[in-house]
Parts: structure tokens; C-alpha cells; sequence
């Protein structure tokens, strides 16, 4: 569920723009939270060798088994795995809590999927294990109008593989596409590196 | 905002140019009475110009005024039938109950009915990837115009249809729908078989399916307490509900204008705002809707009853200020004094 | 353009000459007592005839923009047909786009009868035949049927309009956009922003969620009766110092050197007030919400011609506060294209 942030009305009146925590970021729990008790089935995609992948995917299964049928999904990536994930969503019944665990890359994408197929935030449960810092992201340049897999942070830059321009990578996020956006700083990349 | 006159008042046209975008009270003609059971009357009502009406969303409903002038005078809401798609006439199928319906059942064709919306209360989700449409008894009719809705744009759907055998108003139509391959139809007679369709049904569906359900309530509280026991989110579980969205028209009070002494009546339906303006003074306004701050208007005595989505809940405490396109005096015939 | 009734202040607001045509239809975008600008729910009905310094406007839901329509046509239909990205239609909603066909077509038919006519077939409820002299279009259709028209309906429409078109859906208790096509975005991105809430779409905007005004609009936004018509008006300096319409994000490496380019000649006269009409319908077959977008533009040197928005301007971007100026992107020139402005 989402929950948007209203208040600090205190901004306003005062003019001074307080130091703010950007609100177009998805927000990770910093420890896998629990299985739903209102889950009727469990589905598990676990993605990427990682061991805390294998760790929270485990810890999520056995938590679920004893109670519900609970379904377990390991793929190294999102491409590797993709018709195993699809024929899981074909497959789960409403009721279902599908709970998604690895790399941020990944986890988007794999959220994105979820959601095409018709899933909402209230059955999605995600942890990601590279949640600090620059990581492999999925970013959507939008001058080659496509979703790359890119190394940087919201608010960073990255070099784009299909323009090979150098971009900057917004803190926006679109949970439908899974992707960050990123648009065109203006530098040559070559610039960058020397600076 | 000058206190002078205006030298000409603004122009403001209608909304709505084309006549099949007209929602407010207007007259219908009755094209047809149908029996449909012993008790169930199938109604077809035509612009009486035989233009285009309103189109509507599926499960949407109109308000009839029955028995107009008489004794009986009533607002009642039925659901519409049909898809909703570009209509010509709005089809109702109404179950005799009390005076209303009664009075719905005296109709004959050529008769004129005053008749406001449609209103939408029971929408499909747009996204949805299958639907669960579930009908107990002369609940039907809302299902009904969803299974239609999602036949006509290429969806699927399993509908069950709970009834009691010889007063099954639509299963005809139902059983229709149900011969193309994306359209299941599940029937039920008692409240076991219901009950034990409903557990059924509602553990296996697709993701991205929703479920509706319209019907008495003790079948209401069956679906909602299955959806739950089967895992279903909320948001997926929906209701047919007939309560009206908008603000009610709240309680008549006075307002008193602190320059001058005067004292405004504001019936119930008139915003103060609209009683302002009446007198000729230049409150500024814009959405009139509560959300835009515009017309906040200064308060000096009297309790309010804020239905505003601007002032926060401190200002709205401190009780010095109002938004006077939607909040009210707290109790009726109580006096506001506004700053003004 | 009738001249009303010398009050005292009347003569130094007065435009300097008499102005027509594009200067006399622009919806400008302030009160006329307004000197401090910030973001708020600022809707008022639509069609309602706004008076403005240099003439007035809002007579009509769509604004063809007179002897610039074929102009601003071609222009859309240029980038259409170049740029497949700038359509999106999220799945389920191909009924809201039929619905805002028929809507549009219904309206534009009423609004500009010497031009634009929409014929409702008798016999057949669901056929029509559209035609538009000023752009040539007769087209034939069938209502709901996608076979009847060459594009979806959204881009036939987009194809007709200069109007940026945008549908709004509520999903699990969020309003959502859902579909959208936009070839004049303001450095933002209808590729990637269809399919997000509002919250999602609105969050980089400074100010906007945390003060409420997002879940203001929002709520604004889910109860809008289908009986009414509502519009707001939104404005900044445009990213081009020219006409150009398609500041999109996409389009970024073609335009952004344009403004440095600029500050560096100070050829201030050639900055752009770029001002959107937005008007918000509830379609009644579906429920969606048009948010569609008419975008306006005037150079500092038009504006320069009539003082009373001359000196509003001026006063308003000056006064605004840093967050917001860095946003709608003229903090770090704002004081010397004012002093351009105003300078006598
Ligand atoms: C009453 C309703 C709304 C209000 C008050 C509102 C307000 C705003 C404001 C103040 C901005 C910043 C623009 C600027 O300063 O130039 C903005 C940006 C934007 N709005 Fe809205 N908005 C509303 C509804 C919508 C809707 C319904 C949509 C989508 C369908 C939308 C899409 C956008 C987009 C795409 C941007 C650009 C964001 C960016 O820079 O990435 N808005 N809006
Ligand atoms: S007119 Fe907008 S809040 Fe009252």
C-alpha cells in the first residue's frame, strides 16, 4: 500500500524548503518483512545468486509452508527466468502474496511483471539486497525511449549502453515500468572520466 | 478584489454543448413495460425526442421521481441494465417492493417519468484482466450491464447468478451471454448451494480478477466474509452500494454580515457562498468544491462545520475562517457571523 | 476588442496599440491583482470568458488558435508520425479514448460549425462521419469499433486537436494516467510518466505533495461531476527562446543549448511565457478524467507591448522563491530578463 506523505504545512508558512528526503524513490524495508497472514497462497521469486537472496527466499518459504501452500521461483536473473516467472503468475489463483527477493535490477522489473500481469501493490511483498549506494539499476533513457541496465543512484549519472549518452538519472520512478528515468546531462561521458 | 460593481457581469457558458451529456432531472419517456417474473417489470425509457442520452458507466443507476405531486413522492435509484455504450435508452428492471416500485409498476408506455443521472456508483476497473460478477435475486441488474459491458469490449468473465427458481428476472439474457467461450455462468437456488459457489469461485481466479457482487445483504455479507477467508485484498471486493457520493445538502442556518447587520437565510442545497453572491457582494470563488482556498471568508462567531479539503485541522479548530462554497453552520438554524 | 470604461488606472494598462489575433486570444495566466505566485488547486469552471489586458479568451473548451491551427497541426502530426512513444494507452483503456473521441468530436462540432461538423447516422447509432474543412479530415466511423478509424481513437483525435490529451483512472484507491498523447510537454517524459499515479508523477515537483496540494488535486480530481467542466492554468518560461512546442524531454540534446545560447546574446525579447490550459471532464461512459493540456505561447517582447502584464510578470517571477524558479528552470537569468522587461 501507498501511503502519500501530506503535512509539513510549516514549509509553507515559513518559505524555508527543509532539507527533504526525495519522494519519488520506492522505499525498501531495511529487514525482509513477514508473510501476510491473510495470504491464502505464497509465491517466492528469488532472483540472482546473492546469499542473502537464498537466505531471505528460505526464510520467507518456511514461514509460509507450514501454513499455506507456498511456491518457490529461482531464477539467476529477470531474463533467464522470465517464462518460469510468467508461467507462475499464469498458474497463482487471487489470494496469492508474491513475495520477490534480490537485486534492486531485478526486484523492479520483476515487480513490473507482477503488475502487468495484473497484481497490485497489496499482493507484492519485495526485498532487495543492494539497497545502499550505486547499483545495476533499470533505467529508461528517454531519448532512446528505452529501459537499459545501467550502474549509478537516483540523483547520479550513468553512461546510457544504447545512446551512449552521459545521462542523469532522475529520482523518479514509475512502479508500472519498473524503471527509473534519465535524460541527457549535457557532458560528453569522455569529459566526466577526465574530471 | 474592488468593492465596486463589475461594469458587465462575466460570461460563463454551459459545460456540456451536446444534448447526450445532460445528467440533471429532465423528463423520459416510457418506450416499453415488460413483465419479466410475477414481480420483476422491465422498463425502457427514450428521450422523447428520440435523441442520444447520457452514456454510463456499467452497474451505474438512475434516480426516478416517483409518483411526482402525489403522496407517495419519492427519489428512488435503479440500475441500468445495459452496457452504457452511446445508449438511446436507459433500461431498468424493477422488483415491486414498496410504494415506489409500485408505482414504477403502473407505468405504461407513453408515459413521461422525471429521471436524473445516470450516476455511477458500481464502475468496473478499467484494468481489470477477468471479473467475478456475483447477483443474488433483482441484484442482477447491475451484473447484467457489467457482463454486457465486458462482452461488448472482448473481456471474460464467470458470472453466478443466486435466485429462486420462477423469479429469475434476466437469466434468459444471462444464459445468452454465457454461450460465447469468455462467459461462465454458475447458478445457484438455496442459500447452501450460494454459499458454497461463492467459497469456490472466489478460490480460483486469475490475478488481476475483481469481483462484484450486488444482492440482499445477507448474500453481501457471505461474499465479503468468502473473498476474505480466500485471501482476496480489499480493493478487489467490490459492493453495489446506493449512497449517493456527493455532500449531502447539510442543514439550513443564517449567516450575519458583521459591516452591515445583515442576516442571510442559507436553506439546505444553497452554500453560503451562493447566498453571498446573491446579495451582489464579490466573494472571490473558483472551484466551489472545497479545494481551491479561494473563497475563505473571515469568521467572528458560531461553530462550523468544515467540509472543506483546505483549512487544516488546526485552522479549522480555531474556528476563525471558513470556506464558504461548502462548509456550514455545525447545527441547523444556528448564525454564523462572517467578517464581511 | 471593445474598450471599457476609462477608470483611473485604465490609461498607463492600456497595450500600446491595439492588438489582435494571437496577443488578444492569450489566456494570461494571472489575476489581475496577483503579485506572489505559488502552486494551489487553483481550478475554476470552464468556458467561463476571461477578460485580460490585451482582449480575452476561455469561450471554448478547445482553442484551435485561429490562423496558427494549421501550423500547430502540422507540427503535431510531424512528431506523430516520427515518434511512436509519444502515444501510450495503458491496457483497459480504449473505452475512455472512445469516450474522449466522441466527447471532443460532439463539442468541436458545436463550437466551430463552419468548419467542423460530426454527422450521427439515423439508422445506425453508432456510426458518424467527421469532417473537418480546415484540415481536409472526412472520416467515417463506427463508435468502439478500432477497424472503423485509421489510428486508435486518441491519436485520430490528437491528430484534429492542438490539444495535448491526457486520461485519468483511479486503480486500488490511486488516480492514475493511464493513457496520454503529448507531443508539447514542458521537459517531461509521456513515455514514461503513462501508468504512474499522480503522487508518483507529481513527487520531483517541489512543494506540490508536501504541502497537500497533490492530494488536494487529487481529491479534487475524484469527485468532479460529470455535469461540469473545470480548467486551471499553469505557466512558466519556456526551455526554448522560440515557438517551439515540443520542449519534451525526449527531445532534450535538440533544445536545451537553446537558453544558454540566449543568456549569452541577451536577446532577452526572445524568451517565451509558455502558459497551459488544462480542462478536466469526467467522460460518463467510463468515468476517466481529461486532463488535456493547450499550450500557449508569447515572447517577453509581446509582453512587453502591453503593460499591465508587463509589470505582473516581472513582479511575479522576481518575488517567486528559489526552489520554485530552479524548477520551472529561470533562476540563474531571471533578474536580467526582467530588467529587460521592464526597463522603459
Ligand atoms: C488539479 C490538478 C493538478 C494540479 C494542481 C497539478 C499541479 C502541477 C504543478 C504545479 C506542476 C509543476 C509544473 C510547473 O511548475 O510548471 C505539475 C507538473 C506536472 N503535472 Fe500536474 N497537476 C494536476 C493534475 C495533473 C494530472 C491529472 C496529471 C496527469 C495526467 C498531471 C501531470 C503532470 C506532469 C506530467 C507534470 C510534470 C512533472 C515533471 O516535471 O516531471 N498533473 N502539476
Ligand atoms: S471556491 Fe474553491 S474552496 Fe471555495
Amino acid at each position: 500500500m501507498t501511503t502519500v506523505e501530506i503535512a509539513a504545512t510549516g514549509i509553507a508558512a515559513t518559505g524555508i524548503a527543509a532539507t527533504e528526503v526525495p519522494l519519488g524513490l520506492p522505499h525498501w524495508p531495511a529487514v525482509p518483512e513477514p508473510v501476510d497472514p491473510t495470504a491464502a497462497t505464497v509465491l517466492v521469486l528469488a532472483l540472482g545468486g546473492h546469499p542473502r537472496t537464498a537466505e531471505v527466499a528460505g526464510a520467507w518459504v518456511r514461514e509460509a509452508e507450514g501454513r499455506v501452500p507456498t511456491r518457490l521461483v529461482v531464477a539467476d536473473d529477470l531474463a533467464t527466468g522470465h517464462d518460469d516467472v510468467v508461467a507462475a503468475l499464469d498458474a497463482v489463483r487471487i489470494g496469492v502474496r508474491i513475495m520477490v527477493v534480490g537485486p534492486q535490477h531485478d526486484v523492479l522489473l520483476t515487480l513490473a511483471r507482477c503488475r502487468a500481469h495484473g497484481a497490485s501493490g497489496a499482493e507484492l511483498r519485495a526485498f532487495v539486497v543492494d539497497a545502499e549506494g550505486p547499483t545495476d539499476l533499470p533505467v529508461y533513457c528517454a531519448h532512446c525511449r528505452a529501459t537499459h541496465r545501467l550502474h549509478g543512484e537516483p540523483g547520479g549519472t550513468a553512461v546510457c549502453t544504447g545512446c551512449a549518452r552521459l545521462l542523469e538519472i532522475h529520482p523518479h520512478h514509475s512502479a508500472a515500468r519498473g524503471s527509473f528515468l534519465a535524460s541527457d546531462t549535457g557532458t560528453e561521458p569522455d569529459d566526466q572520466v577526465a574530471a | 478584489m474592488s468593492a465596486t460593481l463589475q461594469p458587465e457581469a462575466p460570461v460563463r457558458y454551459a459545460a456540456h454543448q451536446h444534448a447526450a451529456y445532460r445528467t440533471g432531472p429532465r423528463l423520459l419517456r416510457v418506450a416499453e413495460v415488460r413483465a419479466l417474473t410475477t414481480e420483476v417489470r422491465h422498463v425502457v425509457l427514450v428521450d422523447p425526442d428520440g435523441g442520444h442520452l447520457a452514456p454510463y458507466e456499467p452497474g451505474a443507476h438512475v434516480v426516478l421521481t416517483t409518483d411526482p405531486g402525489g403522496p407517495g413522492e419519492k427519489r428512488n435509484a435503479y440500475s441500468l441494465t445495459d452496457d452504457g455504450f452511446n445508449p438511446r435508452r436507459y433500461a431498468i428492471s424493477v422488483l415491486r417492493r414498496e410504494q415506489g416500485s409500485a408505482w414504477v409498476h403502473g407505468l405504461a408506455a407513453g408515459d413521461l417519468v422525471e429521471v436524473e443521472g445516470p450516476r455511477s456508483a458500481f464502475a468496473p476497473r478499467h484494468d481489470q484482466r477477468h471479473a467475478l460478477l456475483v447477483a443474488g435475486g433483482i441484484g442482477v441488474t447491475p451484473v447484467l450491464s457489467h457482463a454486457r459491458a465486458i462482452v461488448r469490449w472482448g473481456g471474460s468473465a464467470e458470472v453466478l447468478y443466486s435466485y429462486r427458481p420462477g423469479h429469475a428476472a434476466h437469466l434468459d439474457d444471462l444464459r445468452a451471454l454465457a454461450e460465447r467461450e469468455d462467459v461462465t455462468l454458475h447458478e445457484a437456488t438455496t442459500v447452501a448451494a450460494t454459499a458454497a459457489l461463492l467459497a469456490d469461485r472466489l478460490a480460483d481466479q486469475p490475478l488481476g480478477t475483481h469481483a462484484y457482487a450486488c444482492g440482499p445483504v445477507p448474500l453481501l455479507e457471505t461474499y465479503v466474509d468468502a473473498a476474505r477467508a480466500a485471501g482476496w485484498p480489499e480493493h478487489r471486493v467490490h459492493l453495489e452500494r446506493f449512497t449517493a457520493p456527493e455532500l449531502d445538502p447539510g442543514v439550513p442556518f443564517t449567516a450575519t454580515l458583521a459591516s452591515t447587520g445583515e442576516r442571510l437565510a442559507v436553506p439546505p442545497g444553497t452554500s453560503l457562498l451562493e447566498a453571498l453572491l446573491a446579495t451582489g457582494r464579490a466573494v472571490p470563488n473558483l472551484c466551489r468544491q472545497g479545494v481551491c482556498g479561494e473563497c475563505e471568508v473571515p469568521v467572528r462567531r458560531g461553530a462550523v462545520e468544515h467540509r472543506d479539503l483546505v483549512l487544516s485541522d488546526a485552522a479549522k479548530e480555531c474556528g476563525d475562517r471558513m470556506l464558504a462554497c461548502v462548509s456550514r453552520a455545525a447545527r441547523a438554524d444556528d448564525d454564523i457571523e462572517v467578517d464581511l | 476588442m471593445t474598450l471599457a470604461p476609462a477608470a483611473p488606472t485604465a490609461a498607463t494598462d492600456a497595450p500600446a496599440f491595439p492588438v489582435r489575433g494571437h496577443t488578444a486570444r492569450l489566456p494570461w495566466p494571472f489575476p489581475d491583482d496577483l503579485d506572489a505566485f505559488r502552486y494551489s488547486v487553483n481550478v475554476e469552471p470552464a468556458r467561463l470568458v476571461r477578460r485580460t489586458a490585451a482582449g480575452e479568451w476561455g469561450a471554448t473548451i478547445v482553442d484551435l488558435g485561429g490562423e496558427e491551427y494549421g501550423a500547430i497541426m502540422a507540427e503535431r502530426r510531424r512528431i506523430l508520425d516520427a515518434d511512436p512513444h509519444r502515444v501510450r494507452i495503458m491496457p483497459g483503456m480504449l473505452p475512455a479514448c472512445w469516450d474522449l473521441l466522441l466527447y471532443y468530436l460532439r463539442d468541436l462540432a458545436a463550437s466551430y460549425p463552419a468548419i467542423m461538423r460530426l454527422d450521427e447516422d439515423p439508422r445506425d447509432p453508432d456510426r458518424f462521419r467527421w469532417r473537418n474543412a480546415a484540415l481536409g479530415t472526412d472520416q467515417t466511423f463506427v463508435l468502439g469499433d478500432a477497424t472503423s478509424l485509421p489510428w486508435d481513437p486518441m491519436t485520430f483525435l490528437g491528430r484534429e486537436v492542438p490539444d495535448d490529451l491526457l486520461l485519468v483512472k483511479e486503480r486500488d484507491g490511486e488516480l492514475c494516467f493511464d493513457a496520454g498523447l503529448v507531443t508539447f510537454a514542458a521537459a517531461w517524459s509521456v513515455s514514461f510518466d503513462v501508468g504512474m499515479t499522480m503522487a508518483e508523477i507529481h513527487n520531483p515537483v517541489p512543494r506540490l505533495t508536501r504541502e497537500g496540494i497533490t492530494s488536494r488535486a487529487e481529491q479534487f480530481l475524484r469527485r468532479l461531476p460529470v455535469d461540469q467542466v473545470y480548467r486551471r492554468v499553469n505557466w512558466t518560461l519556456s526551455a526554448s527562446g522560440s515557438r517551439l512546442l515540443d520542449v519534451s524531454l525526449e527531445e532534450l540534446p535538440a533544445w536545451a543549448g537553446d537558453i544558454p545560447a540566449l543568456v549569452a546574446a541577451e536577446d532577452w525579447g526572445r524568451l517565451q511565457l509558455r502558459i497551459e490550459v488544462e480542462h478536466f471532464i469526467r467522460l460518463p461512459m467510463t468515468g476517466a478524467v481529461t486532463f488535456n493540456i493547450r499550450t500557449h505561447m508569447t515572447s517577453l517582447e509581446e509582453i512587453r507591448q502591453v503593460p499591465a502584464w508587463r509589470d505582473q510578470l516581472a513582479r511575479v517571477v522576481l518575488e517567486l522563491p528559489e526552489d520554485l524558479a530552479a524548477y520551472k528552470g529561470f533562476l540563474d537569468y531571471r533578474e536580467p530578463a526582467m530588467a529587460w522587461l521592464t526597463r522603459r
